[in-house]
């Protein structure tokens, strides 16, 4: 058995989470709020030395140049804006950062979208057929081809359903069933994995009575 | 004889989920007991991440990037291992990064670890340029220059400016990277696809939680991912390919891969009971009516 503290304190834990599968209970709530409170602490701690600190403090105590520090400065003030709302008056100001932030992930995100998606994922889907090299990869492609058209028929909402279209968006619904099972089945496997690895903490490295 | 049938099959319905826990902690328990490797011939995708990293060598720089936190550790850290340890094998230097704030005391838990094991140097064989926030930018900004993100690190408990260190001699963004491997369980992957990849060509493998794999294929399938290790599957795929070829790393997933293998035939049952009893109680009340 372990003489570890932090193994303790760990398997402790991990039990009162694990009682949670009996009933809900005190112990089960009490495990959950440490959770959630070192998490959160550990959060913090996290933005003031990763952030705080070397971005903010040492742009502006110690910068490199007057550039950087009219940088630090304007986007300090554009953080600090995010708390306009515990001044009721001023909160609208709380939308200038907001605006900046929804701007600079939206320019940032097209095009990578375009680059990374649209583009490529359209050739490969329809020059896999065309670059089959045998009777099998030509099956799989063309199901790729299929289920790729079915399941995007299948999203078109703005215009009405002829019966064509119907029996595609049908195809779509099956593909997107199979694509929910393996979905699925991965999910099995990972949840099954965390289980084992929790269980080798408890019966490995706590107790010690089985191999870790 | 049909009513008795029908009754236990009502039974078996209403069984009480905690005793289906209960089974599911005994049948890993015994998997765990039995500590067995179940040989299974490797994924092609996961063939394809040993062929990338087997390709490096000692004049190149290989990024790993721990992007998960502890709870996704025990699907994580078996690929993670497995990729530091061939990628050492290989003499390449090793650029440890995690752009998750959970996971970064584990990953340089992780390297240093593996680094000792093998005898390598912080900050000559191997540096961890630790976890940035903002990971977007992060990764754009990398792609310009590391020193853009990471101005100092840590090496040997100092922190020293990323230019004075050796490991980082001859690298000023992606393009002096020959490959990176990236390990997540949320979709943290998609930066290093959309960015890294698509922007500035960077060469890239992926491993993935099984909660995650399946976003990942159709980028496997366009070559925008070279190689992909699926969960516990491909974490135990590629660590029997490394072991085989670079002794001295422990199994880890090849032996998650046998009790998962039992958990997996107990679920089948369950299933398949559970269908049996639902069809055989809706045709008795079917029969009633």
């Amino acid at each position: 058995m372990s003489t570890d503290f932090g193994v303790w304190v760990g398997a402790l834990l991990t039990l009162a989470m694990f009682s949670f599968l009996y009933r809900e209970n005190v112990v089960y709530r009490f495990a959950e709020h440490v959770m959630v409170g070192v998490g959160t602490g550990i959060g913090v701690l996290l933005v003031i030395y990763t952030v705080l600190i070397p971005r903010v403090y040492t742009g502006i105590v110690a910068p490199k140049d007057a550039t950087s520090l009219l940088w630090t400065l304007l986007f300090t003030a554009l953080g600090l804006l995010f708390l306009a709302p515990f001044i009721p008056k001023l909160g609208w100001l709380a939308r200038i950062p907001s605006a900046v932030a929804v701007g600079y992930a939206a320019g940032q995100a097209l095009p990578a979208a375009v680059q990374a998606r649209l583009f490529p994922q359209t050739l490969s889907t329809v020059q896999a057929v065309g670059d089959a090299g045998s009777p099998w990869a030509m099956i799989n492609a063309l199901i790729v081809l299929v289920g790729t058209v079915s399941v995007l028929a299948y999203f078109v909402m703005t215009v009405r359903r002829g019966p064509a279209l119907g029996v595609v968006s049908r195809v779509g619904v099956m593909f997107l069933m199979v694509g929910f099972g393996a979905v699925y089945g991965n999910m099995v496997i990972s949840r099954f994995t965390i289980l084992i690895g929790r269980l080798q903490f408890l019966f490995g490295t706590w107790l010690g009575i089985l191999p870790t | 004889m049909w009513g008795a049938g029908k009754q236990m099959m009502q039974k078996l319905l209403d069984i009480d989920r905690r005793i289906v826990f209960l089974a599911v902690a005994l049948v890993i328990f015994v998997g765990m007991a039995l500590d067995t490797v179940v040989p299974l011939p490797a994924s092609g995708e996961a063939r394809r991440v040993f062929e990338a990293v087997e390709a490096t060598g000692p004049q190149d720089h290989v990024i790993v990037a721990m992007d998960y936190p502890p709870s996704s550790s025990p699907e994580l850290h078996p690929m993670s291992r497995a990729t530091l340890h061939h990628a050492f094998a290989r003499g390449a230097t090793v650029l440890v990064v995690t752009f998750d704030a959970d996971g970064a005391s584990g990953a340089a838990a992780m390297l240093t670890d593996v680094a000792e094991k093998l005898g390598k140097a912080d900050g000559v064989d191997y540096a961890f340029l630790g976890y940035s926030p903002d990971m977007t930018a992060a990764i754009i900004e990398m792609g310009r220059s590391f020193a853009g993100v990471f101005e100092e690190i840590e090496v040997d408990g100092e922190t020293v400016p990323i230019e004075s260190v050796k490991a980082m001699e001859g690298v000023t963004n992606f393009a002096d990277i020959a490959l990176a491997v990236e390990m997540t369980g949320s979709k943290k992957y998609e930066d290093w696809v959309e960015f890294a990849n698509a922007r500035f060509g960077l060469k890239l493998c992926t491993g993935a939680t099984g909660s995650i794999v399946t976003g990942q294929y159709p980028y496997l399938a366009s070559g925008q991912i070279t190689g992909l290790l699926r969960s516990t599957r491909g974490a135990s795929d590629y660590e029997t390919m490394v072991m085989e070829a670079y002794p001295g790393l422990e199994p880890d997933a090849s032996k998650k891969m046998s009790v998962l293998f039992m958990g997996h035939l107990m679920m089948l049952a369950f299933i398949g009971l559970a269908n049996v009893g639902y069809f055989v109680t809706r045709r008795g009340a079917r029969g009633a009516a």
